[in-house]
């Protein structure tokens, strides 16, 4: 097997609740982070957000069981699988937040009740719980695998399920991405602070990330059973130990890991036709990638960022953000990088302005995280 | 084939609530440099992955595969009461430190790795989780060794931490950090299989050929009770649950590393499933 | 506040926020407190926990804005930065 195809996609994130309204938002260049005040802490905290657009309030607990599991079923249902093959469904999810919003309104709704008995962290094994809540709600009964690698959690989720889809253990199995707000999340970073106003990556005024939530789900196959014609060939993941925040600015370690991805899916360099580009827009980190880049490509392909579109969306954005991609790519436009507007010549790495021609071909999609961690996979357009 | 080049681990009940172990003498032996911002649970990944590799130069690409069901707990724990008890923001290392990948990142910093990195979770059978990630790697060839690890911190009070993980108030409860290193390829004095069965009949089958006097059988604490029974009639010596003196999630990985550390002669067998999602046995043997 | 007793507080703080294993006496007051050729060698990460620690506690912020971010150069400079009435 030399890939696996992807056969169904789910999606809920700020640009709406399935992949069609998503694609078609990103298509018109729909972006729209909210103002976010939190009162919750000594100082208030003020951010631009991404946000799903449902009515909740953003921190209610009961979000992740109305939110998590239609997304989920719409992958499922739309690879059109067997009831024995969805009992059996691999579920490998990645996420940097798992239950923890779930934790914290346990915790507060305790701290008021009981203010000396509280437990903190009463959800213990937390990281089990989102991958229980689907699978309860769809009837699944498979393997799960949650990865826990920060901002590649799903994209390594991505390359554990390819990877034992090649080997033959499983015929099919559903990874999620899943990043839900948070106040642990939403005030860690802000004390980091890499939070900006607006996201530019790439661009000469780039001054850090923007937060945002998404739930993504994609149901990869060892074989066609769709009209799907995008597959995963191949991907490689590795760790830089240069800082736990960021990889070495000088690009080492992301053109150690394009160069294994490439080789890991049996391609050369020139047969890449554009990149997905990880573009968190924080100083470093975008210099580290477009450096990175520009070691493995004499001329560098067509560029994209969809964060601009749904925000950071940590864990979760490999998911997310490949399902994006995936609809742009079907509807035969690489995305615009909205926020890029003045070019780093440090870097030299500019992402279009404008909505591309996305021709047959691979693509790259780069995914950097904390603890050091680089995640490339290569995405095969037409692979029939 | 797939060869168990090193095994080590940390097992310490937790019986006191007056304060855990310190580990910081062991870690100022153990490690290349010594580490500031780090939180007991990296601790006891530095600790369990140094004595595993135990002075041995590993390949740079040599993957890291950590698992643990409840991660970095202490760490949360601190971090959720500055964030909602006090209503702060959370330091920084703290914060950093809850995201999971932490532990991975200085443990490869410690032993000069730069190969893939996972931390992954599966709450009781996180062993077979990490496991089957590292086989399915080293069989396809994308590493040659894997350095695999299982870490449990225990976050004190002990009764607010049984209650916390639903334990009756008389458990012990111990902190964990067990490690195996394996390489393809490699003809080692334990040799690590991994076989999969849809049906329980059929993993009987394969036990009755492969069983050898002196073996052993272990179910791991995900396994199906009715299933557990059965084989514990068919293999009147199978050991169900000898960990029950001192728990920790990962607790069915000491199984692994108890055994391949020893001497003892025999196979082990770790099987782990129901009979929805199938049946996973480990076969550790010569 | 007196002075003196800040600059020790402030010693205190760092050496326990970012772990270093030093005593308050080993800490000179313009010593450069972060960069790799610094006399502690913190770096950015170190900053942040300090800056977030001084905001806690003194209530005073620490950002990114190069004014104030000159506050953390030295013990000298990060009191007087907390004894000045208004933010730089």
């Amino acid at each position: 097997m030399a890939g696996a195809y992807i056969r169904g996609v789910g999606l809920s994130c700020a640009l709406g609740e399935n992949p069609e309204q998503c694609a078609s938002a990103m298509q018109k260049m729909q972006v729209g982070p909210i103002d976010l005040q939190l009162d919750d802490f000594h100082e208030p905290l003020r951010m631009p957000y991404y946000r799903i657009p449902d009515d909740a309030d953003l921190f209610e607990g009961s979000r992740f069981e109305r939110i998590l599991p239609p997304v989920a079923r719409m992958a499922v249902e739309r690879a059109g699988l067997s009831a024995a093959e969805i009992c059996r469904l691999p579920l490998f999810i990645g996420s940097s937040c798992f239950s923890i919003g779930l934790s914290e309104s346990h915790y507060a709704a305790a701290l008021s009740a009981h203010p000396d008995t509280a437990m903190p962290m009463p959800l213990c094994g937390g990281y089990q719980l989102i991958a229980a809540i689907i699978q309860q709600a769809l009837g699944i009964d498979g393997d799960v695998y949650t990865y826990n690698t920060a901002c590649t959690a799903s994209a390594n989720a991505m390359l554990g399920a390819l990877r034992m889809l090649k080997l033959g253990w499983y015929q099919h199995a559903l990874v999620i991405g899943a990043e839900l707000a948070n106040r642990t999340t939403l005030a860690g970073f802000s004390g980091l602070q890499i939070v900006a106003q607006r996201l530019q990556p790439f661009d000469a005024a780039r001054a850090g990330i923007v937060l945002g939530e998404g739930i993504g789900a994609v149901v990869l196959s060892a074989y066609v059973g769709s009209d799907s014609d995008l597959r995963i060939i191949g991907g490689a993941s590795n760790c830089d130990t240069w800082g736990v925040t960021t990889a070495n600015p000088d690009g080492n370690s992301v053109a150690a890991v394009l160069n294994q991805a490439l080789a890991d899916a049996h391609i050369r360099s020139d047969q890449v036709y554009g990149i997905k580009a990880h573009g968190t827009a924080t100083p470093m980190g975008d210099t580290a990638e477009a450096i990175g880049i520009r070691r493995i490509f004499s001329k560098t392909p067509p560029v994209t960022v969809i964060k601009p579109y749904i925000g950071h969306t940590l864990g979760a954005c490999s998911v997310n953000e490949l399902v994006l991609f995936a609809g742009a790519l079907e509807r035969g436009f690489i995305p615009a990088t909205p926020g890029f507007e003045t070019p780093d010549a440090a870097l030299d790495l500019n992402p279009a302005t404008t909505h591309g021609a996305a021709p047959d071909g691979c693509y790259l999609l780069n995914h950097f995280g904390f603890g050091g961690n680089n995640v490339v996979l290569v995405l095969e357009k037409n692979a029939s | 084939m797939i060869g168990i080049v090193a095994a080590n681990h940390y097992l310490q009940p937790i019986e006191s609530d007056a304060s855990l172990p310190s580990l910081e003498a062991d870690l100022r032996e153990l490690c290349r440099e010594p580490f500031r911002r780090i939180d007991r649970f990296i601790q006891l990944a530095l600790l369990g992955s140094a004595r595993c590799i135990a002075g041995q130069t590993l390949r740079p690409e040599c993957g890291i595969y950590l698992g643990s069901g409840l991660g970095p707990i202490g760490n949360n724990i601190v971090t959720q009461q500055q964030l909602i008890r006090d209503r702060e923001i959370p330091k920084p290392f703290n914060f950093i430190n809850t995201l999971g990948s932490s532990a991975g990142f200085y443990v490869a910093k410690n032993l000069g790795l730069s190969g893939q990195n996972l931390f992954i979770s599966r709450r009781r059978a996180s062993m077979e989780a990490v496991l089957n990630l590292a086989l399915a790697d080293l069989l396809r060839g994308v590493v040659e060794q894997a350095l695999v690890g299982l870490v449990e911190e225990v976050a004190l009070p002990l009764a607010v931490h049984r209650q916390r993980q639903d334990l009756p108030a008389t458990q012990v409860l111990a902190e964990g950090s067990h490690w195996l290193l394996l390489q393809s390829g490699q003809q080692t004095a334990r040799q690590l299989r991994l076989h999969r069965f849809d049906e329980l009949s059929t993993l009987e089958n394969f036990l009755f050929g492969s069983w050898m006097q002196g073996d052993c059988l272990c179910c791991a604490s995900g396994m199906e009770r009715s299933a557990e029974q059965r084989l514990q009639r068919q293999f009147p010596g199978c050991i169900v649950s000898a960990w029950d003196c001192a728990f920790h999630d990962s607790l069915d990985a000491a199984w692994l590393t108890e055994f391949a550390i020893g001497d003892r002669p025999g196979q082990l067998f770790v099987v782990n499933g129901n009979s929805m999602r199938g049946w996973v046995l480990f076969q550790l043997g010569a | 506040m007196d002075r003196e007793q800040l600059k020790l507080e402030l010693k205190r703080m760092i050496i326990s926020e970012c772990e270093k294993d030093l005593r308050p006496e080993d800490i000179p007051d313009d010593a450069v407190l972060i960069g790799s050729q610094g006399d502690l060698a913190l770096d950015s990460l170190d900053a942040l926990q300090i800056a977030l620690a001084v905001k806690q506690q003194y209530g005073k912020r620490i950002d990114g804005n190069n004014q104030t971010r000159a506050a953390l150069t030295s013990i000298n400079t990060l009191a007087d930065f907390i004894l000045a009435d208004k933010t730089l």
